[in-house]
């Protein structure tokens, strides 16, 4: 049986070595490469989530001195002052369809407006309202982290006369990404 | 490769291979090299924009009305600011982009970031490194929005108007506590404007040297004329159409008629259900208030009712004992 001998010139043979090393590079460029854009990734979440954070508190801010929320008379005005009648008026403004829920920014999942103090129990709704603790103005999600404000939450209240009558509370905000 | 061959150069597979890998391994680092920058000149504007539009949100709760606040880049940014009057509540659009050394000096197609609760007037593309930017609230009749001013501080005004007018007076405030603004914006006579300044003349009538004509309740940029009212509800509306194009304010002013006519359903809604009896009486004015607002048309046809509604509004309920707002 007659051998079958493949002879490579040497020409033959550098131009394998070199296409070996040009493969070899790619190789080892593409692995580099989705290394460092690994990297670039996670670095760019982080910092797409630290600006969600910070603007989440800043829009909790924001929201509470809306002219839809902040409590304000012809007269007079007061920084991080909730008027409530207004708050619960929105909440079946939104319930009702008014397309508040996308004002703040379509990132904003929750906004919600609870009593600290004195304590109370249960969402507000018009048959129990005042006497509640939480207004739920929207709620896209059920999976959410929620950032929030201290405020004062003012009403009218019409015992002893009539007087506008504040209360401690928070207004809490819940945006896409929080954890 | 041999030159000794006089009928042709030989070039031998070694030689081609290398050339056309070469060619191709070349072609994809540069065209890799362009998408990274290209990349990361759009990350890196999409988080200058955000942070902008982050940036406002103190200016716009009248934390910081009254006053002006500079706003520094890090280097030289040209800002867009557009607007879509369609919807319920319209859209402030703003695109921000950095100045770069490499390729355009900026971004020909910059990502934009859309918001429903800012009012920005100002002109619809400015460059520059330090911005000023004050804030005025519109009541009419009942708190609608903080108007945001925005100008480069390489711009000029100036304002021909007395220092002892409410204008005057106000813009006076304002350049003491800022040196910038100090910088960009005078008031006087005409003959003591820098050249290269916007003049904005009140009551003199339009052309001369004036760029801006304020007469009456109208403001006359070149062809066009737009509409505000100095009345009661201040002087918002009036640095609106001075900072911004007329088209432009004309769209913002359809946007803050939107949101003043769901304001109003809400107020009809505390009204309803006030357990303490809050704006009795006031539910039919609202009512034709939100409709006319929501069919606001333009400054020149339907400004004039709105406002004039907005202050009879205001009277019915500061006689109350227990107003709406």
């Amino acid at each position: 049986m007659r051998s079958l001998v493949v002879r490579y010139s040497k020409a033959q043979l550098k131009i394998q070595e070199m296409a070996f090393v040009i493969v070899a590079i790619i190789i080892f460029f593409l692995i580099a490469g989705i290394f460092i854009f690994n990297i670039w990734r996670t670095g760019l979440k982080k910092d797409i989530e630290m600006q969600r954070i910070e603007k989440s508190s800043e829009i909790a801010l924001k929201i509470a001195d809306s002219p839809e929320l902040g409590w304000a008379s012809s007269t007079s005005s007061c920084d991080n002052c909730i008027d409530l009648d207004k708050a619960l008026s929105l909440k079946e403004r939104i319930s009702s369809g008014s397309s508040y829920k996308d004002f703040w920014g379509a990132d904003i999942s929750s906004i919600r407006i609870r009593l600290i103090y004195p304590q109370k129990n249960g969402e507000c709704n018009k048959v129990n309202y005042p006497n509640c603790k939480t207004i739920t103005l929207f709620n896209k999600t059920e999976d959410f982290h929620y950032v929030g404000s201290y405020v004062s939450l003012c009403r009218h209240d019409e015992k002893k006369g009539g007087y506008f009558k504040c209360e401690l509370g928070k207004i809490e905000v819940s945006a896409k990404g929080l954890e | 490769m041999s030159l000794n061959n006089k009928q042709g150069f030989e070039f031998s597979f070694g030689w081609i291979f290398a050339l056309l890998f070469g060619a191709v391994i070349i072609f994809l680092a540069v065209y890799m090299a362009f998408n990274i920058v290209a990349g990361e000149r759009r990350a890196s504007d999409v988080g200058l924009t955000k942070s902008f539009d982050t940036l406002l949100y103190p200016v716009g709760t009248g934390l910081e009305s009254n006053k002006v606040t500079q706003i520094t880049f890090p280097v030289e940014t040209r800002l867009m600011f557009q607007c879509n009057s369609n919807g319920d509540f319209g859209e402030q659009i703003i695109k921000t982009s950095a100045s770069s050394s490499l390729g355009n000096k900026y971004s020909q197609n910059p990502i934009n970031v859309k918001s429903k609760d800012k009012y920005i007037f100002a002109g619809s593309s400015i460059e520059g490194k330090d911005f000023l930017t004050f804030v005025q609230p519109l009541n009419l009749p009942f708190d609608v929005a903080d108007l945001v001013y925005f100008i480069s501080a390489k711009q000029k005004y100036c304002f021909i108007v007395s220092k002892t007018s409410s204008v005057g007076k106000e813009l006076d405030n304002l350049k003491k506590n800022n040196y910038y603004f100090n910088k960009s914006v005078f008031i006087g006579d005409l003959n003591d404007c820098p050249a290269d300044s916007n003049k904005v003349c009140f009551n003199s009538g339009a052309g001369s040297n004036c760029n801006i004509s304020i007469s009456g309740n109208q403001v006359i940029k070149g062809n066009k004329i737009v509409y505000f009212d100095g009345g009661e509800i201040g002087n918002s509306l009036l640095y609106a159409a001075v900072f911004s194009e007329s088209d432009y304010y004309e769209c913002q002013v359809k946007r803050l008629n939107k949101r003043a006519s769901e304001l109003a359903k809400l107020y009809i809604e505390k009204q309803k259900m006030s357990p303490a009896g809050c704006g009795l009486g006031l539910g039919a004015a609202l009512e034709t208030y939100a409709n006319l607002t929501k069919n606001f048309n333009n400054t020149k046809n339907s400004l004039g009712d709105v406002v004039s509604l907005a202050k009879e509004i205001r009277r019915q309920n500061e006689e109350l004992s227990c107003p709406l707002f």
